[in-house]
């Protein structure tokens, strides 16, 4: 009994010291480097006592924490607590050492020998590859809604594609800089015309080509630049196809029509697109016409001297009733790989009239100076273009050339009824204008690559031709005439060191011969040129002169290796050479003066969640020919100005800080923005209002402006209700100077917004929207103190009960100061049907549905403060069907 | 010229890292039980490959890993598969003594990173030959899911596929309630283990941040039915990615960044609920 209680003791004791060993060490190889990873276990026979493996410096512990019992340890060694400490590694040899647990804390390190190792082999499956480069590739049929029926509709629908009222595509923000169809850029900027015309079925594939490079030469170069390329279905393509469209409606009592057809071909090396629209109902085709490229600026000295009165606009509804109708014709050639011949010829047609009354309160030092007006502007306009297109795209060279040709003519009509305060009768004042411009443009651009290096040269011409301006207001005669030859012809060079540092040398030269004249008759000053016919009189301008300006603008750039950081530094230093002759007065104006403006650009990003950027730069400007038509040039039956005759020079310096910061998970996005602008300018701009004329003018002494503004937006998406909300708030500030009534005039101007959205889509089948803007604006100037708010809500909703009809919704409400302490309130409403069918889409439109027909807000201007009351475009309805023709294959 | 080369050189390497050789490479068969938007049950299938090194271990989806000298014939579908059970990329002992996950959770891509954490295995006697290694039977809870693992000492490295490591052998089987993963196969390839690539894109935090986003969002009901739900706008949010579309036997396979992006997902079965309070 004592040997079997003393023997149980024993084990007991044995058992209780085993539950408290440790055994540590350190493994290490053949060169004394520690193995991690190694397998420790601490075995009896087959039984695995512990095991542990060894970290990166080779060490390891091992715990017996659970007291194994006796049973675990095989029959011999229960007596001894022999057991077995093994190491195995699959790179090493395996060791295995014995060892007697009676001490608590036992170390024993190892020394392996490495050893080949042997592995059944088995082949594991590719990756697919899925490398696109640059090159994002969308299927549309996959991104297509029931209700999509052009192209646009599709594309819309695209990740990261977001298109303007007008039709301008980007990517990410940035507008695309080419948009091909099968590869071929047919349509350059007038890419509305296949966006808005082919059928979005037919587009079977979209491409987004990241830095992209239209020239095959610049493969190597860096570049930001997006382009858009549209692969068309087998139906659409090696035959043509076509789509007339049509529509009425009613306005006002009136009938509105609309009618087209668009007619096109596509194969592999040739495409034609032919398009014609006509309607009286505003915006049918309205856009097509569009060109993204900016080809539609027809402004030339003259006609910017003697500008045409504008359509009223307004922020809410349509103010503008619109006729309009184009013809448009287009095709390119590919000759071969790489030569291709483009030609697009149009004409456009648009007739616009609104009307409007507005109060004005001129600041006029102490007593504003009050006049009403009441306008019926009306603009009728002509515009035929033709270019055409050579291009010689290969990989080592490169030329094209661009010729254009097209001209603008303007009829414009505004009659205004003005009431001024110190009249009870109210005077019909009648303005006419007549426009003619002219503008031929030639682009040549080569490039040749000599091995590693490549010359390239640019050569603009632009001959832009206003024979005459005639503007008639009341019995005031205002003509004018220019011609301009401007020409930019610029070289590059560019150097880059590894990835990481580039230089840029470009160089330029832009020589210019402007001439413009002038001629104001007014009926005193008719009766005094007839007097002094022979000895003159002054109120004829002319003024002419060339423009030589050399440039070269070297930069450079670094990017870190871990593309976090981004610095650009540069100094555009540009020599302005002018000599300018004013005939009438015989004063000759030369300067010969050297720029310099330093830029910096810096970016870094912290993380995936937040960047931050910064850019500051210093420009100037100067020499503008129109400085020195010191004539009086009348630009309304009211409105004079006239150059200081003092060469204008401006500098300014602007800095930008924006964070942008999204914050994962929550989806919530933050993003704040701060610029500063500080400007100095050499002549200060004076103006004179009086009962009967206002007069403009420049004198010769230094002005300064400084603004500022900051903001910040932030959206947050509440998952649980399906609902996005957003939030902008922007405040502005700012100081400028100027010339009143004969004294200096300093206005403080501060503004502040802010924009409330929430986007719910509770089920599949709704969609609502709901939006509120509100503003509040200050302007303060020694003498004046004024401020206007103005608040806005918009809500629309879309009910698509079945996939092919889609319902949609939208109403407006305004609450707006008319003057301090009185509001005006308006609503407007407008609903939309759209039913698509296989082969026809029908429509039904209702705009304005409330008859709303007035709408009016307050301005400031400068320290002038204006209440606009807009007429708007009255109820519409119309009902618009689109079919598509397609001939059989 | 010599500057130049060098730069370029630099830049290379500064995109791949390797941090280790593979000592040989394990191939797993991974299986999900779940069910489709439908309700009905189904399984989700796909590899995870198992680059072992002497000090990192990394184990990552198939279409993750390439082999050089394999044809480049692509497996679009099953690729595809792979987005229905999310399976990250995990370095363990990388940085020393840490682990670090990488994964996709449209639209961003996510790194976690925290210290190895130890799984508690208890050994038992059982003993099974698996895929012609004769293996023992070994027993774990890690993060709320309790392991069933056969290893094999035939193979003598404590790792295994995704997290799971540990044992005194390799891992040859090892499965839970919802998932299996099965080794097919090792490959002797002493490949380069790379480190997970710097990108200014990918979203860095604690790994118990990471995986209570991960299961917040995987585990939402709208999930199934709307794997983007959580997204305020897609349009936007997809705008930086890449987007391929894919067509094969009619079906169109949708790859952002070269993730798959789901129209209708699966349920999501975690492979870990939440952080043991070790």
């Amino acid at each position: 009994m004592k040997r079997s209680f003393f023997l149980i003791l024993c084990m007991a004791v044995s058992i209780v010291s085993l539950a408290q060993v440790k055994v540590t060490g350190r493994v290490v190889d053949l060169q004394n480097k520690p193995v991690s990873d190694v397998i420790v276990k601490l075995v009896s026979g087959t039984k695995t006592l512990a095991f542990t493996s060894t970290n990166a410096k080779g060490e390891y512990a091992l715990e017996l924490k659970g007291a194994p019992t006796g049973e675990r340890l095989r029959v011999g060694e229960r007596s001894s607590g022999m057991v077995s400490l093994q190491f195995n590694h699959i790179s090493y040899e395996k060791v295995s050492e014995r060892l007697t647990l009676k001490e608590r804390v036992t170390k024993v390190d190892m020394i392996l020998t490495p050893k080949n190792i042997s592995l059944k082999e088995v082949t594991v499956k590719p990756d697919p590859l899925r490398q696109q480069g640059d090159t994002l590739t969308y299927n549309l049929a996959s991104f297509l809604k029931k209700g999509d029926v052009t192209l646009e509709d599709g594309l819309k629908n695209l990740p990261g594609i977001s298109i303007s009222e007008s039709g301008a595509i980007s990517y990410m923000g940035k507008g695309i800089s080419n948009f091909y169809i099968g590869g071929l850029d047919m349509l350059g900027g007038r890419y509305n015309l296949a966006t808005k015309n082919i059928p979005a079925e037919y587009a079977t594939q979209v491409d987004i080509m990241k830095h992209h490079k239209h020239r095959k030469i610049d493969a190597d170069e860096e570049s930001d630049a997006v382009a858009i390329n549209i692969k068309l279905s087998n139906k659409a393509r090696f035959k043509p196809f076509g789509q007339p469209e049509f529509g009425v409606g009613a306005r006002e009592n009136k009938l509105l029509y609309a009618g087209g057809a668009t007619g096109m071909m596509f194969t592999d090396n040739f495409q034609l697109l032919a398009s014609a629209k006509y309607s009286n109902s505003g915006n049918f085709g309205l856009y097509d016409m569009v060109n993204h490229s900016g080809g539609d600026n027809f402004g030339s000295l003259a006609t910017d001297k003697l500008p045409a009165w504008g359509q009223v606009g307004s922020s809410v509804g349509e103010s503008v009733y619109r006729t309009n109708g184009y013809g448009s014709l287009n095709a390119i050639q590919k000759m071969d790989s790489v030569r291709l011949v483009r030609v697009n010829a149009d004409y456009t047609y648009e007739r616009m009239n609104s009307s409007a009354s507005s109060e004005a309160y001129y600041f006029a030092g102490g007593d504003n100076i009050y006049i009403a007006e009441s306008v019926n502007p009306l603009a009728k306009a002509h515009r035929p273009m033709f270019s055409v297109k050579f291009e010689n795209n290969a990989s080592n060279h490169y030329f094209s050339d661009i010729f254009s040709a097209k001209a603008q003519f303007l009829t414009n009509e505004s009659p205004i009824l003005t009431l001024t305060s110190g009249d009870n009768d109210a005077v019909q004042n009648s303005q006419h204008r007549d426009a003619t411009s002219i503008n031929l443009h030639n682009n040549f651009w080569g490039t040749i690559r000599m091995g590693k290096k490549k010359l390239s040269f640019t050569s603009n011409v632009d001959f832009i031709r206003t024979p005459k301006v005639l503007m008639l207001m009341n019995d005031i005669s205002q003509s004018g005439q220019s011609s301009q030859l401007n020409t930019r012809h610029s070289t590059s060079l560019q150097v880059k060191l590894g990835r990481k540092w580039r230089i840029d040398m470009p160089i330029e030269l832009t020589a210019n011969y402007n001439f413009i004249e002038t001629n104001l008759v007014k009926p005193d000053f008719a009766d005094q040129s007839q007097q002094k016919a022979t000895g003159g009189q002054a109120e004829l301008g002319n003024v002419s002169g060339w423009k030589l300006v050399p440039g070269v603008n070297p930069s450079t750039s670094w990017t870190s290796a871990d593309k976090k950081f981004y610095s650009s530094m540069g100094v555009n230093m540009k020599m302005l050479n002018l000599n300018y002759l004013s005939r009438y007065d015989n004063k000759r104006t030369t300067m010969s003066e050297v720029f310099v403006e330093p830029h910096i650009s810096l970016r870094y990003t912290f993380n995936a969640t937040s960047e931050m950027s910064f850019s500051s730069g210093f420009s100037n400007a100067a020499g503008d020919i129109m400085d020195l038509l010191t004539t009086p040039v009348q630009t309304s039956y009211r409105s004079t100005s006239a150059a200081s005759g003092v060469i204008g020079k401006s500098q300014s310096w602007s800095t930008n800080l924006r964070y942008t910061k999204q914050v994962p998970f929550s989806y919530f996005t933050f993003g704040a923005n701060a610029s500063y602008t500080q400007g100095k300018r050499n002549v200060l701009s004076s103006r004179t209002v009086s009962q009967t004329a206002t007069e403009s003018t420049s004198i010769f002494r230094d002005s300064h402006s400084r603004s500022a503004s900051g903001g910040f937006n932030a959206s947050k998406n509440i998952l649980s209700i399906f609902t996005k909300l957003s939030a902008n708030a922007n405040v502005s500030w700012g100081s400028s100077e100027y010339m009143m009534q004969n004294s200096l005039v300093t206005s403080y101007h501060t503004g502040y917004s802010v924009r409330l959205q929430a986007d719910i889509t509770p089920v599949p089948w709704l969609e609502t929207n709901i939006r509120g803007d509100y503003g509040k604006d200050f302007l303060r100037t020694m003498s004046s103190r004024q401020s206007s708010d103005n608040l806005r809500c918009t809500g629309s909703v879309a009910v698509f009960p079945i996939p092919s009809v889609e319902i949609r919704s939208t109403c407006n409400f305004m609450h707006n100061m008319v003057e301090p302490g009185k509001y005006k309130d308006a609503s407007m409403l407008s609903a939309s049907v759209q039913y698509k069918a296989k082969r026809a889409v029908w429509k039904l439109t209702g705009e304005n549905l409330l008859d709303v027909r007035q709408y009016t807000r307050t301005s400031f201007v400068d320290t002038d403060r204006f209440v606009h009351t807009t007429n708007l475009v009255g109820r519409t309805v119309m009902l618009t069907c689109k079919l598509l023709l397609a001939g059989k294959k | 010229m010599t500057m130049m080369a060098l730069a370029l050189t630099i830049e290379v390497q500064a995109q791949v890292v390797t941090i280790d050789t593979a000592q040989f490479v394990a191939v797993y068969d991974y299986e999900c039980r779940t069910q489709n938007d439908e309700g009905q049950d189904i399984t989700d299938k796909m590899q995870v490959v198992v680059q072992v090194g002497r000090k990192v271990t990394k184990s990552m989806p198939r279409s993750v890993y390439r082999l050089r000298d394999d044809s480049e014939e692509a497996d679009v579908e099953a690729d595809y598969q792979e987005a229905y059970v999310h399976m990250p990329t995990v370095w363990i002992g990388y940085p020393e003594e840490q682990t670090t996950v990488r994964e996709f959770i449209f639209p961003h891509e996510y790194e976690g990173s925290e210290e190895t954490p130890e799984i508690a295995w208890t050994l038992t006697d059982d003993t099974v030959t698996v895929g012609g290694y004769l293996c023992q039977q070994a027993t774990a809870t890690f993060r709320g899911l309790k392991w069933h693992a056969y290893y094999t000492e035939e193979v003598p490295t404590s790792a295994g596929p995704w997290r799971l490591r540990g044992l005194p052998g390799l891992i040859v089987e090892v499965k839970s309630d919802a998932h299996t993963f099965r080794l097919v196969g090792l490959r002797q390839e002493r490949g380069a283990i790379t480190a997970p690539e710097q990108r200014p894109d990918v979203q860095r935090m604690k790994y118990a941040k990471l995986l209570k986003h991960r299961n917040e969002i995987y585990s939402n009901r709208q999930y199934v039915k709307n794997p983007t739900y959580y997204v305020p706008d897609l349009h936007r949010s997809i705008s930086h990615m890449t987007v391929f579309v894919f067509q094969m036997n009619g079906q169109d396979f949708i790859f952002a960044n070269g993730y798959p992006l789901l129209m209708k997902a699966h349920v999501y079965q975690p492979l870990e609920k939440e952080l043991d309070n070790d």
